[in-house]
Formats: structure tokens, sequence, C-alpha cells
């Protein structure tokens, strides 16, 4: 398989392989994969906006099934049978609904020779009637000292509506790193500034403060798994980037929820907790914001 | 990082014959080195030469029994501190604040000693493009700049001490053992540390010296201590404000008690006039949320740092709280 796109870590090496493998009826490790060097292949778009799987999928279906189509195509004569009959199952092209009668693909490969079958794939527009979109949903449990302003997180909970879920592992991944850096965001980091001189203050990571270990809640992924047949013929939709999106808001609804005072600022540190419930205090104000 | 010579004297007296023979300023002592690399670093301390003093077997490393009480070499690390059981039996305030200080990995590097003389974490005094007053410069920039986690007790430094170990020590009435050239001087921790003057911009009297030991008194029974350290995540983080309270109370009166504070003054911030409130008063409650109020009386918070003043009474209160119900 061989694609312009890249891997910037989400996993798109692994689920468009994924897909290949399956479309041709082949194991996943007899697909040797290029990616991410345009010299070799097509061009794609960039992986931006949560769309490499649900725009490279489709074309690398579509690519596998044209090999697929050729390669039945190519074994129609050995097996006497029409090309439309035939598929492919764990390496064997075979005669639907006859096991029995089968030849392989590295046979047929090699009787072709010096012949080789190239698919090719591509993946058209949207529908123009309808908008694909991810759709997600979190909710955080959390618990405020109202003296010191610690908050301890103690789950979060995130649902993701991406289409078919190609791989379960790495889409908990996706989801539970999202979470994981969206807790950063919410309550630990922020890039201190200088306001004279713009210079930035805390430019390490000893001062910049990424969450730990002991900072993480346990974090829940409730799998949908809605395939999406509309948005395109894998059913998959993107999830690079949504989980990271509803955790901050999440974590500061559930600090109101448990307190009664709106944070509108990030990271809610203990500075900004202490000042908010000392103003609330004062003004009486179960809604006082900061 | 520039250049520099790299020794390993095998003596005490020869890495003080070293440091003479490199003039004032110009060599560092590397011990743990987890400090001392971040400055080096950032160009704060460009010593012409680094004179490592691990392997001098005068240093003691390792925690000991004396007549007197315990004595801790100055090469032994956070990570020893915090496992000793003994420390943890008899001065929980030590062994609490050496475990929640940094991370494993670096309490396995860092020594005592130089976690006492580690310098402030202040991003300005931290970064090479300011030239702040503790550097040497006319001006704190801190002062009226990004304070949030800045000294409500100040003079002209308003950066606040790094260490959770020195609290806990100067809550347990430590000594301090150093050895000059001039000989061995033993200073009570209390005055060990003084807050930095136009002269010495530093946060020690440390002169010429070398950290030996530290000398942790006789318990006594019915002494309990504690370590309560506030931070910005859960673990890895300075103070933001730490409270090393001691206390020993025979029947209902406290007999003795001491109380020092930590990321609130460029030093371990002692409060006195807390102690005195305290020692010969009845424990309780009401006692302990009075002594809060009197020990952040004089609190001078800056424009962003104002928290840290109920964060202080509320630690305080919940140390002393803690330690007069065990």
């Amino acid at each position: 398989m061989i694609t312009g796109t890249q891997d910037i870590g989400t996993g798109s090496r692994t689920g468009l392989t994924q897909i290949a493998a399956e479309e041709l009826g082949l194991p996943i490790e007899q697909i040797a994969l290029s990616l991410g060097d345009t010299a070799n292949g097509p061009y794609s778009p960039a992986s931006a906006g949560s769309m490499t799987l649900a725009t490279l999928g489709p074309a690398v279906r579509a690519a596998a099934a044209d090999a697929k189509r050729q390669l039945c195509q190519a074994a129609a004569p050995l097996l006497e049978e029409d090309p439309g009959h035939l598929t492919i199952q764990h390496s064997q092209i075979m005669v639907a609904g006859e096991p029995e009668r089968t030849v392989s693909v590295a046979e047929v490969c090699g009787r072709i020779a010096p012949h080789m079958i190239q698919g090719q794939g591509a993946r058209g527009p949207n529908h123009e009637d309808v908008s694909v979109h991810t759709f997600g949903a979190q909710s955080a449990e959390v618990e405020v000292d109202l003296e010191t302003g610690e908050v301890t997180l103690l789950r979060v909970v995130a649902a993701h509506d991406c289409g078919r879920i190609i791989n379960p592992t790495m889409v908990d991944s996706q989801v539970i790193g999202g979470v994981t850096q969206g807790i950063g965001f919410a309550l630990t980091e922020e890039r201190i500034v200088d306001r004279r001189t713009g210079i930035v203050l805390n430019a390490n990571l000893e001062e910049y403060k990424l969450p730990t270990v002991a900072d993480m809640p346990e974090i829940v992924h409730a799998r949908l798994d809605l395939p999406d047949l509309i948005a395109n013929p894998t059913g998959a939709k993107g999830i690079g980037e949504p989980p990271i999106i509803p955790t901050a808001p999440a974590i500061a609804n559930a600090i109101f929820d448990a307190i009664g005072v709106r944070i509108r600022q990030l990271p809610i540190t203990r500075q900004h907790l202490i000042e908010a419930l000392a103003n609330q205090h004062q003004q009486g104000d179960t809604h006082a914001a900061i | 990082m520039r250049p520099f010579e790299y020794s390993r004297p095998a003596t005490i007296e020869e890495a003080l014959q070293q440091r003479g023979q490199a003039g004032d300023g110009a060599s560092q002592l590397l011990a743990g080195g987890t400090d001392l690399l971040t400055l080096l670093k950032a160009d704060i301390s460009a010593p012409a030469q680094l004179i490592n003093i691990k392997q001098i077997d005068e240093i003691a490393r390792g925690i000991t029994a004396t007549t007197t009480g315990m004595a801790l070499g100055a090469l032994t690390t956070l990570s020893e501190i915090a496992q000793n059981p003994t420390i943890a039996e008899r001065y929980p305030a030590l062994s609490e604040a050496a475990a929640v200080a940094a991370t494993p990995q670096l309490r396995n590097m860092a020594t005592l000693g130089g976690n006492l003389l580690q310098r402030p974490r202040c991003w300005y005094f931290r970064n090479p493009q300011f030239h702040c007053w503790l550097k040497g410069g006319d001006e704190c920039q801190a002062r009226d700049g990004e304070n949030q986690h800045h000294a409500l007790f100040s003079e002209e430094c308003c950066a606040v001490h790094p260490s959770d170990i020195a609290p806990a020590l100067l809550a347990l009435g430590a000594e301090v053992q150093l050895r000059g050239t001039g000989g061995e001087r033993t200073l009570p921790l209390d005055t060990f540390f003084a807050l930095p003057t136009d002269e010495r911009r530093t946060e020690t009297v440390l002169e010429d010296e070398l950290v030996l030991s530290i000398h942790l008194p006789a318990f006594v029974e019915g002494t309990h201590s504690t370590y309560l350290k506030a931070m910005d995540r859960k673990v890895w983080a300075f103070a933001l404000v730490g409270v090393a309270a001691m206390l020993r109370i025979e029947g209902q009166k406290i007999a003795d008690a001491r109380l020092v504070l930590s990321g609130v003054a460029p030093i371990p911030w002692r409060a006195q006039a807390a102690e005195h409130a305290l020692i010969g008063a009845d424990a309780g409650d009401a006692l302990f949320a009075q002594v809060a109020e009197i020990a952040l009386a004089d609190a001078q918070p800056l424009a962003q740092n104002g928290y840290k003043i109920p964060l202080a009474k509320t630690l305080i209160q919940r140390a002393l709280s803690a330690l007069a119900s065990t």
C-alpha cells in the first residue's frame, strides 16, 4: 500500500493497513505500507481536522477492492469460474460457497508474472446534502477542598461517536490520551509570560506543569461503535482531536456543581479557586464568577 | 553551558584548597547535582571549576544515632531520609517532607547538603534574560511582575526558598555542622538561613565552607511533628505553601511547639510569634485558628500571591489539629 499520507501518532498506519488487509483477504502482516513520502505515491490531504482515517480509509478500501477484482480476474481461468463468483479469504482465492475450489494469491501472482497487479482508489467528495461530524460528550467527577483549593479528579467518562471503530485499542488510547491532555489544559498547564517584556517565564518542564500520573483519575472510554455508512463506505469518522475538547469544560462544570463557583479561566489553579471562593464568600453570591 | 575544570579531591582539606586556589566564586561543589546542573545550563552559575565531593569519605553519607539525637551526613540522599524507619517514627515531619519533595528519580540523586543550599526557583532568577537583584542586579522583577508563586514575607528579593526538608529540619530544632579553612562550626539552622542582604545575596550565611552534617536533637517522648504541602499538581512541584509543625503536649498544655512555613519567604520562615502563642496554652482548634492568624499577621502579599495567606492559615490549622489528636 502506497500513500502520501502520514501518521502523526494517531495510528493511521495501523488503521489503513487493517482496512487494506480486510478488503484483500490477506493477513495484516502481508501488507507492506509506504507512507509519509509523496515522492512514492499519490498525494493525500494533510493530517488535520481529525480527517485522516475518514478521508484515506475509503480510498485505501477502494484501491484494495480494485486489486482484489484484478486478482479474481487473473484467478478465474485457473479455477474455471466466472470472476464475479470469486472471493479472497486467508490469502486464498476461492469460489464462493465452494471452499474446496481454491488457489492461493501467491500462486496467481506467480503465474501472471511479469504482469503486476496494481489497484488504485480514491475517495470522492462528501454527499452534498449531509455534513459529517463526530459527536461526543464527557462527564467529570471532582472533589474540591474548599479551604486549600485543591481539586482532585475522581473520574472522567468519555463517549464519542466516531462512527465504526476500526481498532478498539487505538481508539481507547486516543480517547484516554485526549482526556489526559484536556486535564492538563483544565488544571495545570499554563504559559506564564512576563507582561512587561513578553518573555516566557516557564519554558521548561519544571515550571510548565504537565499533569503527572498522580493527577490522573479513572478515565472511562464508553465505546459507541456506530458505523456511519452515509459518511463514507468504511463507516468510520475521525477521533483525532475530539477527545481533548470537552474535558476542560466538563471539569469546570463539575467544579461549579461541587462548589457553586463558576471559573472561566484555565488552568483552574489553587490561586484561582481560592480567589473565587473568597469572592463568593464576600458577595454571598453562589454564582460568583472570576 | 560553559567549559569548566573538573576535580575529584579525596579529602575535605584538598577540596577546600582547590576552592581557595580557584578564587572567589570561581568554583562550585558538586554532589547530587540536581540543582547545580540546572543553574549551569541556564548560565546562572558559571564556575571555572567543578569540585566533586561525593567520593570524600570524611563527609558522612547516611543516618546514624548519636548520644544527643541523630546525625545525617551531608551526602545522604532524600530517598534515604524518606525511607529511614527511625526518622519516620521520631521525626515524621522530616520523613514526610523528604517523601513529597521532587520525584523519586531526583530524590535518589539529591543530597541533604545540596537541598539546604539549593537556589530559589523564581522564574526571574532562573532566566538568564533578567539580571535580577539576587544575581547582583538593581531590581527585583518579580515584585511587580508575575509573582503568584512568590513571597509573603520579604525584603529585597521576593523569591521563595524551595526546600521542603529545611522547614521540617527547622521545626525539629536541627543544627548544621560546617567546615571551612578556619575549622568547624555548628549553627542552629535558624541562623544558617538568613534573608539575603545587599552584601550577601544568598539565602545562607555559608562562607567558604562545606556542609558536613545535620544533627537532630534527642527525641523527647510525646513529641509529634508533621509536614503539609500544597502544590499545583499532585506530585513533582515546589510548595505553594508548606507547613512544618512540631508539638509536644503534656496533659492539655502545649509544652513545646515549632511552626515553620515554606513557600512564603526567601528562607524557611519560622513563625516565632505563633510558637509563643502555642507554648503554655491549652491545645484546641480555637487556639490553632488564632495561631494561624498570628503567623500570617505580618504577611505582605504581592499583586498575585494573596491566596497564599488563607492557604497557609488552613495548613497551619490542619497540621496543628492533626498533631494535637495523635
